[in-house]
C-alpha cells in the first residue's frame, strides 16, 4: 500500500492530478489516499519531488 | 456563511481571488472558499511574472514585489551565456503578500471569504450544478447553493473532475519541481537566470530568481519519464554547490507540479467555470501561470456575474463570455507554447548551445522594450539551420 510521509510532504498537491483512478486528495494540510481505489501504479511515487510517497508491503491496520 | 450565493469560487489563489473580485464588483453575491488558514500559503511557485503582461490587468504596488527584473540570462550546457536586456521585463513577486492582498481586494469589493474551507461534492446534473459541500477541519460540512461555480482549486482541481472534466495529467507531461529559498549568496537583483541542459535538468531547466541581492528562489523541474522526482534534490544541491560554492543557506523548501495546456474543453462544464492552473491555463514551455490565472479569473468572474444576473442565459452565450473571451486573447498563444514545449523536449545539448549563442548574437548589447516571440523564432530557424527540423513546432 501507499504511505504518505507527512513530515516530508510539502502539500503541493502535485500528485493529485496524476492519479489515474482519483485515489488521492489534498485535505487541509495533508494528502489522503483512498486505499479502495489505489491500484499501486506508482506514478505518484515516481513524481513526488520530495520523496514523501512510498510503496510499502505493510498491511493496512 | 449564508445558504445561497450568486457565485461560489473554490480556491483563493490569484485566479480565484481575481474572479471573486470581478464578480463582486459586477454586483454578484460571492462566496470565496480557501482550504488553507489564509491565502498565499503554502508557496508552490517561483514567483516571477512578466511585467507588460500582468500590467494590462493588475496594477502591482511596490510592496507586492521582491525584485524588479531588467535582465534575463540564459546559460547553455557549455557554460556560454546570452543576456536579454529588457528594463520592464517583470517582477519576482512576494506571493505571500500578492495572494493575500488579492483576496483582501475581493473582500473589500463585498465578497465573503471563508478560510479553512474545502469545497467538494459539486451537485447537479446535465451541467446544471446547484450546490456544493463546504467542509471544515473539524469534520463538519454544510451544503451551500449558487447559480454558478468557479473552480480555482489549482493543479489538483478536484472540482473540475467532479463535473466530468478529464484533466488527468499524463505520464509524458509530468514534471517534478523542487525549489529552495537560498540566502547568504550574492546575486544581481535585477537578473533572472535560466540554466538549460540535459545533464543538469533533463527536459526542464534550473531557475535563479533573485528575491534580493543576497537571496533567491532557486529551483528546477525535470521530466518524471526520465528519472525519479526525488532526484531533483540531488540535482539542485549539485547546482548550488557549483553556482554558489559552499557559502549558501537553504531556508525554505517548496515543491510542485506545473500542468500543461490541454485545450478548450478543460475550461467549462455547464455552469462550472474553470480558471488558472485548474483549467491548465499555463504557458507550457516555461510553466508560467500567474498571468493566465489572473486573466482567466477576470473573464470568468465577469461571465459568472452576468450569468447570475440574467436568468435563463443560454449555454452558448455563457461559453462566449467564458472561456470564449479569454481564449480569444490567449488561446493561440497557449497552443503555440504547448508546441514549443514539444520541440524543447526534442533538443539535445548541442541544440541548446546553438539557441543560447543565437540569443547572444540576436540581442547583443541592445536594450529591448518588448519581445516578439514569433519573429525571434523565425530568426532562430533562419540563423541556425541545424534547428530546421523543429520548424513545424516553432513557426
Amino acid at each position: 500500500m501507499l504511505e504518505i510521509e507527512r513530515a516530508l510532504c510539502l502539500e503541493c498537491g502535485g500528485c493529485v492530478p496524476l492519479c489515474p483512478v482519483d485515489a488521492l486528495f489534498l485535505s487541509f494540510d495533508h494528502v489522503v489516499v483512498d486505499f479502495n481505489l489505489c491500484i499501486m501504479c506508482g506514478i505518484c511515487v515516481n513524481f513526488c519531488p520530495v520523496g514523501a510517497i512510498e510503496e510499502s508491503d505493510a498491511v493496512k491496520v | 456563511m449564508r445558504s445561497k450565493y450568486d457565485v461560489i469560487v473554490i480556491g483563493a489563489g490569484p485566479a480565484g481571488s481575481v474572479a471573486a473580485h470581478e464578480a463582486a464588483v459586477a454586483g454578484a453575491s460571492v462566496l470565496l472558499l480557501e482550504k488553507h488558514k489564509r491565502p498565499g500559503i503554502p508557496l508552490c511557485c517561483a514567483e516571477a511574472v512578466s511585467g507588460p503582461s500582468i500590467g494590462k490587468y493588475l496594477s502591482i504596488p511596490q510592496n507586492w514585489i521582491s525584485t524588479r527584473v531588467g535582465r534575463v540570462k540564459l546559460v547553455a550546457p557549455d557554460g556560454s551565456a546570452g543576456v536579454i536586456k529588457h528594463p520592464d521585463a517583470g517582477y519576482v513577486l512576494d506571493r505571500k503578500i500578492f495572494d493575500y492582498e488579492l483576496a483582501r481586494r475581493a473582500v473589500s469589493a463585498g465578497c465573503e471569504l471563508e478560510c479553512e474551507a474545502i469545497g467538494t461534492g459539486l451537485a447537479g446534473e446535465d451541467g446544471k450544478y446547484h450546490s456544493i459541500d463546504v467542509l471544515k477541519p473539524d469534520g463538519s460540512g454544510v451544503k451551500v447553493e449558487a447559480d454558478i461555480f468557479i473552480a480555482a482549486d489549482g493543479v489538483e482541481s478536484k472540482i473540475a473532475r467532479e463535473a466530468g472534466i478529464d484533466n488527468l495529467i499524463e505520464s509524458k507531461d509530468i514534471e517534478s519541481l523542487l525549489q529552495y529559498r537560498v540566502e547568504g549568496i550574492n546575486v544581481e537583483p535585477d537578473m533572472v537566470e535560466f540554466h538549460i541542459g540535459n545533464k543538469i535538468a533533463p527536459h526542464g531547466y534550473i531557475w535563479v530568481f533573485p528575491k534580493s541581492a543576497t537571496s533567491a528562489n532557486v529551483g528546477l523541474g525535470i521530466a518524471a519519464t526520465l528519472e525519479k522526482g526525488s532526484n531533483t534534490s540531488v540535482r539542485l544541491d549539485r547546482f548550488l554547490e557549483g553556482r554558489f560554492g559552499g557559502s549558501y543557506k537553504i531556508t525554505e523548501k517548496y515543491c510542485g507540479m506545473v500542468p500543461r495546456y490541454q485545450g478548450v474543453d478543460k475550461f467549462r462544464a455547464g455552469n462550472l467555470l474553470v480558471v488558472g492552473d485548474a483549467a491548465r491555463a499555463v504557458d507550457s514551455l516555461s510553466g508560467a501561470g500567474i498571468v493566465n490565472a489572473v486573466m482567466s479569473g477576470i473573464f470568468a468572474g465577469r461571465a459568472a456575474a452576468a450569468f447570475a444576473a440574467e436568468k435563463g442565459m443560454k449555454e452558448e452565450e455563457l461559453h462566449r463570455l467564458y472561456p470564449g473571451k479569454f481564449l480569444e486573447i490567449k488561446g493561440e498563444e497557449l497552443e503555440r507554447y504547448a508546441r514549443y514545449r514539444t520541440a524543447y523536449n526534442k533538443l539535445n545539448d548541442e541544440d541548446l548551445n546553438e539557441i543560447v549563442s543565437f540569443v547572444g548574437d540576436y540581442f547583443g548589447d541592445k536594450t529591448v522594450t518588448s519581445l516578439n516571440i514569433l519573429k525571434i523564432m523565425a530568426n532562430l530557424i533562419a540563423k541556425r539551420p541545424k534547428l530546421i527540423r523543429l520548424a513545424r513546432y516553432l513557426l
